[in-house]
């Protein structure tokens, strides 16, 4: 059974103009020991759906499931008490931004012991030796003294390791990642993803990551789902989704990038026109439609998932041809 | 593919040697700053930019890549002539940036920044934004101004009917493209692109990088183009300079960096730098986690604290840049 | 309506008057010490530096002045009188503008709008007042409205003691003071200008209110 699991879920949001819907009716599911990368744009739900898994949506915010289950546990019917127990001893979460996760007034110390105390039986000490075990394990040098260190007194890089640290400190099955990384520089981004993907494989944590970096997606997802305008619009382990993308959405934003080899230097890139529709208010038909290369009257109406292979679906009329086309041309641009 | 590398290597040789075609030129340019004075403790120093020298031809786009707090920031600010340098000149079209006026200055040299949801005033509407470098300079009666604004969206791509818009109810790509037509309204030579799509969607990215070669062609364009990300940098400039805590560490024609970086700095980034290749996994760069403090910059090679291949003379003996224009790039380091 | 006063003056007609005045300081006192603050305020945050210490260091004093006790002084000194009350208190209530405008153009002067303003050559009084004033105009009318509420209270209360509207202009401090003989027989002549008071107070700070409502979300955009 997977660890997580989500059926039809929806988000909305009550704003001036109306209800927006921030995500708009998504199936997901998470094995253990998986890294599933959400990857999509600003204003595509993917973080409204991290919040959701985690309970911490603002409470204006409508959730509703078919089915919302962790390990078999059906969070849409456990009291809040049950559901923020489970949050940090079972479901971690990192951010974008760690000094929104680490309070600034206490010590580095006292917030990871904290976050063991909280959910777990042990002592001071063992969870002191705790902390200092997974800070060098994530390659904090000086480890029991820094414990006494302000999250002020750290590096961005340092923070987010700290950050990373404190989500493992309860040995949680899950982790939601949102943009971890995004706001760190590139020679930093990597030796954080490296050790994210290293930690999980060696702890067997289940992780989220939600970016809309397709560079990072590419090289640390097992498993792949691409959000557009509220909605999974293709989900593929992450070969596939690169080699075949099903959706012309996946594939829009694949051959937007300047890739080395791919687009030539100085070239025009392939941009998608036009802009994401609001989701304030109902949507009728293929959400993409109207910035859709490939768009025909039919898509006015909304298009079932198609499988294309093995676990790669993609919510498209045409996603068989999309996918085979998608391979000829980038073959021949690569060539 | 032939025909791009042979425009390069011909470019290359045409490079050293100035002259009146130069856009821009800055000669051992430096700015510090004091931080962190108060009652009980002494300011410190901070060597934002430092003897930082680079030409940039007419119709060139020089590609200033390096990683936040490195000081590429301070360097366009210096170049827009919105901070005064601490030392070292800089030269725009052979004239020393102090002896322009203000005014002048604003006619030749204009600034695209990273963040398009601040850097537009949101109580003017999208035309009186475009038309303002216009009314500031005085320039042409109302009508004129009215349809130069017209003419100047149509070029960025902007419909007509957004002209009575606030940046409120636009969306980042189109914010983006009003900052580009209200520095572009007065043709300026040189335009400084710092970060300018770091801030957008992927696919909004896509078309406001087209846009930017586009105008580049069209009304012959000098970029200064300031960014982290190498895919975006690769695909835009003609020349790369790589800063690393306020200097030039190497400065190379495009194929030559990106084929042959010298300076470990600069082959640490291009490692790092996550290209949408599944199955390569996350690279390692060799770099350890030591982050230098600017306001005390290692002695010797500022990088070697970091550096996979310091050895003890990097930590005593700071490598010397060769001089600008060296045939076949430069780089600060002593195996380069 | 409301009956007379000890020398058979109509209140009603006195209360409307008053109204007059009290708004009238009100909103003088308020410009002036707009002008003042802002003008202080937005200097010192774009400057930022020694103009800033400086001008902090005027805010500073200006706040450990007692204004009643100052303003009292003065009045006392000079002789009350409409206009010396206007004056006074527009130099005393500045500071709340000086702050305010202070910290707002703080966040503005560096955000990238007014960078290009800069590289397009706009002088400075065109960045001042054009490019940040209108965005933080906002938040001044609401500083605005407290302190014309502030005046008008102030300007009562000086009156009450005898230093502020002379009679037999109809102040509402001044009918509050000329009723208070006459509190425990016949209660409403101080009443109502009282009352008066507080509901035209009330309505500046509800007034207040709004526009900050109004404006709050402009302001997050």
């Amino acid at each position: 059974m997977a660890l997580l699991d989500i059926r039809n879920l929806r988000v909305d949001l009550p704003v001036e103009t109306g209800t927006l819907h921030a995500v708009r009716g998504i199936d997901l599911s998470v094995e253990r020991g998986e890294m599933l990368c959400i990857v999509g744009e600003s204003g595509c739900g993917k973080s409204m759906t991290s919040l959701a898994i985690m309970g911490l949506l603002p409470r204006r915010a409508q959730v509703r499931a078919d089915s919302l289950t962790f390990d078999g546990i059906d969070l849409t019917a456990i009291s809040e008490r049950r559901r923020s127990d489970l949050r940090g001893a079972r479901m971690a979460m990192m951010f974008q931004e760690p000094m929104t996760a680490l309070n600034p007034a206490w010590t580095l110390g006292n917030q990871l012991i904290e976050a063991l105390r909280r959910h777990r039986r042990v002592s001071k000490r063992q969870a002191r030796e705790r902390a200092v075990e997974l800070l060098e394990r994530v390659g904090i040098t000086a480890a029991a003294e820094r414990l006494s260190q302000y999250p002020h007194q750290l590096s961005g890089g340092l923070r987010q390791r700290v950050m990373i640290a404190m989500a493992l400190m309860c040995g949680p099955d899950l982790i939601v990642a949102d943009e971890p990384t995004t706001a760190l520089d590139v020679t930093i981004q990597a030796q954080i993803l490296r050790l994210i993907r290293e930690l999980q494989q060696e702890m067997g944590t289940a992780v989220i990551f939600i970016t809309h970096d397709l560079g990072v997606v590419a090289r640390i997802a097992d498993r792949v789902a691409v959000m557009y305008a509220g909605e999974v619009v293709e989900s593929a382990p992450v070969e596939a989704l690169y080699a075949r993308p099903g959706h012309p959405y996946t594939r829009g934003l694949l051959e937007c990038i300047p890739a080395p080899g791919r687009t030539a230097p100085g070239s025009r890139l392939q941009a998608i026109d036009g802009v994401v529709p609001s989701l304030v208010g109902e949507l009728e038909g293929c959400a993409f439609r109207n910035r859709c290369p490939r768009a025909e009257p039919c898509c006015a109406q909304t298009p079932p998932f198609a499988s294309l292979e093995a676990a790669h679906r993609a919510r498209c009329h045409f996603a068989a041809t999309v996918a085979t086309v998608a391979t000829d041309s980038r073959e021949a641009l690569c060539s | 593919m032939m025909t791009e590398t042979l425009i390069q290597s011909d470019r290359e040789m045409s490079a050293p040697a100035p002259s009146p075609s130069l856009a821009l030129e800055l000669s051992a340019l430096s700015k510090r700053y004091r931080v962190g004075g108060g009652m009980l403790r002494a300011a410190r120093e901070l060597q934002a930019v430092s003897e930082v020298s680079l030409r940039l031809r007419a119709g060139e786009t020089l590609g200033l890549v390096g990683e936040s707090g490195c000081g590429k920031s301070t360097l366009a600010r210096l170049l827009l002539g919105l901070e005064a340098p601490s030392g070292g000149d800089v030269l725009i079209g052979g004239e020393p940036l102090h002896r322009i006026d203000r005014r002048a200055l604003a006619r030749r040299i204009q600034p695209i920044f990273q963040d398009p949801y601040s850097s537009l005033n949101p109580r003017r509407s999208v035309a009186s934004i475009v038309r303002l470098p216009l009314d500031v300079h005085e320039i042409g009666a109302r009508t004129e101004r009215a349809s130069k604004v017209v003419e100047m969206l149509d070029i960025v791509g902007l419909p007509r009917r957004a002209a009575r818009q606030y940046p409120g109810q636009l969306s980042g790509g189109q914010r983006q493209r009003v900052a580009i037509a209200r520095a572009l309204i007065m043709r300026p030579d040189i335009v400084v692109c710092d970060e300018p799509t770091s801030a957008l969607d992927v696919s909004v990215q896509a078309q406001i990088l087209n846009l930017l070669m586009a105008l580049r062609e069209e009304l012959g364009l000098t970029y200064l183009f300031i960014s982290h990300d190498l895919s975006v940098v690769e695909h835009l400039v003609d020349r790369v300079a790589v800063m690393y805590l306020g200097r030039i560490v190497e400065e190379r024609t495009r194929e030559q960096l990106f084929k042959g970086a010298r300076h470990p700095y600069t082959q640490a980034l291009l490692a790092s730098a996550l290209t949408p290749e599944p199955g390569l996994g996350v690279p390692d760069a060799g770099l350890g986690t030591v982050m230098p403090d600017p306001t005390r910059p290692p002695a010797g090679c500022a990088f070697h604290p970091r550096c996979p291949r310091a050895e003890a003379r990097c930590s005593q003996q700071a490598p010397a840049m060769p001089p600008v224009g060296t045939p076949g790039g430069r780089a600060a380091c002593h195996f380069a | 309506m409301l009956g007379t006063d000890k020398l058979g003056r109509d209140m009603l007609s006195r209360l409307i008057f008053g109204a007059r005045i009290s708004l009238f300081i009100g909103i003088a006192a308020a410009l002036i010490s707009a002008l003042i603050g802002i003008t202080l305020g937005i200097l010192a945050g774009y400057f930022g530096g020694r103009v800033d210490s400086v001008i902090n260091y005027l805010i500073t004093t200006r706040l450990a002045l007692p204004v009643v006790l100052v303003a009292l002084a003065m009045a006392s000194l000079v002789g009350g009188s409409l206009t010396t009350v206007v004056v006074l208190l527009g130099l005393l209530l500045w500071d709340r503008f000086a702050v305010v405008t202070r910290s707002a153009t703080q966040q503005l002067r560096d955000s990238e709008y007014v960078l290009s303003a800069r590289t397009l050559g706009c002088s400075l009084q065109w960045i001042l007042l054009r490019e940040i004033l209108p965005n933080i105009a906002g938040a001044l009318i609401v500083v605005a409205t407290l302190e014309m509420a502030h005046a008008i209270l102030l300007e009562a209360t000086l009156s009450f003691l005898g230093m502020g509207v002379q009679p037999p202009l109809p102040s509402w401090g001044l009918m509050v003071a000329e009723g208070k003989a006459y509190m425990f027989f016949k209660p409403w002549v101080i009443a109502i200008p009282g009352v008066a008071l507080f509901v035209l107070v009330l309505a500046i700070n509800l007034i207040g209110d709004g526009l900050r409502d109004i404006n709050a979300p402009d302001g997050r955009n």
